[in-house]
């Protein structure tokens, strides 16, 4: 699995945003927007797929070739299959 | 306007290939070969009543995207705002037998034919309603039965202008293969 650093869950909360969307360019796959919401958990949608992070005690989650995992850091970091 | 007459449209299309220089005087070259490569070939359309053509309305039609992003504690919300088009549209009648009516249609179709290439600009000046290097939006030619008149409606969009515009934000990502970013490290 392709994984990219989009974003660190510290900062992101100290925005105070109910959401906002990461406009970033990823290796080997193009320009993407990345939404994150804050709800009763983090969440990044990415591609139609929702995926909240450490969703049933499980890191990295993953929802079909699409998954988000975080690190020691509190980084968050979006993996794409390599086949995708 | 012109020294506040009439309305004016002005065509511009960049020459190529490189024109040789052009002389006033001998001895003396002129910047005219410069300006042509880099403004193009302006070619004016008076929209004067003498000339056939009267001007029935004009209208500026602006669109945002405004992107507001809440705060949890419902406090000021952020937005965001980019501008969509800026088009201004005018609408005129023009007598058939008008040979601005010719002119005035085959630039158009000319314009058209360089949509792609992007080699055409328009300018529009009339009063407060000022376009400088415009681009072609869109144009309607309606023709009635019963009178002499053809209903044309122009449409120019200022979305080429120049704005300030904010830092990229757009963040170029390296990939890390594995089964997890720490694993992987790559």
């Amino acid at each position: 699995m392709d994984w990219y650093n989009v974003f660190s869950k510290p900062e992101f909360e100290a925005l105070g945003l109910v959401s906002n969307t990461y406009e970033v360019f990823l290796e080997g796959l193009g320009n993407k927007d990345i939404l994150v919401t804050k709800g009763n958990t983090i969440a990044v949608q990415f591609e139609d797929e929702f995926l909240p992070l450490e969703f049933a005690d499980r890191n990295p989650y993953q929802r079909g070739d699409y998954a988000v995992y975080v690190d020691e850091d509190e980084n968050v970091w979006v993996g794409i299959e390599e086949d995708t | 306007m012109l020294g506040g007459i009439d309305p004016i449209i002005i065509f511009s299309f960049p020459l190529k290939p490189k024109i040789p220089t052009l002389t006033a005087v001998p001895g003396l070259p002129t910047v005219v070969d410069t300006f042509l490569q880099e403004s193009g070939l302006p070619i004016p359309i008076y929209l004067s009543k003498s000339l056939g053509i009267q001007i029935e309305s004009e209208n500026t039609a602006i669109d945002i995207d405004t992107e507001p992003k809440a705060k949890e504690d419902g406090g000021t919300p952020e937005v965001s705002q980019r501008g969509l088009n800026s088009v201004v549209t005018i609408n005129f009648f023009v007598e058939k037998n008008s040979i601005i009516l010719t002119v005035l249609l085959g630039l158009v179709d000319m314009a058209f034919s360089k949509l792609v290439s992007r080699e055409y600009s328009v300018t529009y000046l009339n009063g407060p309603i000022v376009i400088f290097s415009g681009l072609l939006h869109g144009f309607t030619a309606n023709q009635g039965s019963d009178d002499t008149l053809m209903r044309l409606s122009l449409q120019i969009s200022k979305a080429n202008q120049k704005t300030t515009e904010p830092d990229d934000t757009r963040f170029y990502l390296p990939r890390v293969t594995g089964a997890t970013p720490i694993l992987g490290g790559s």
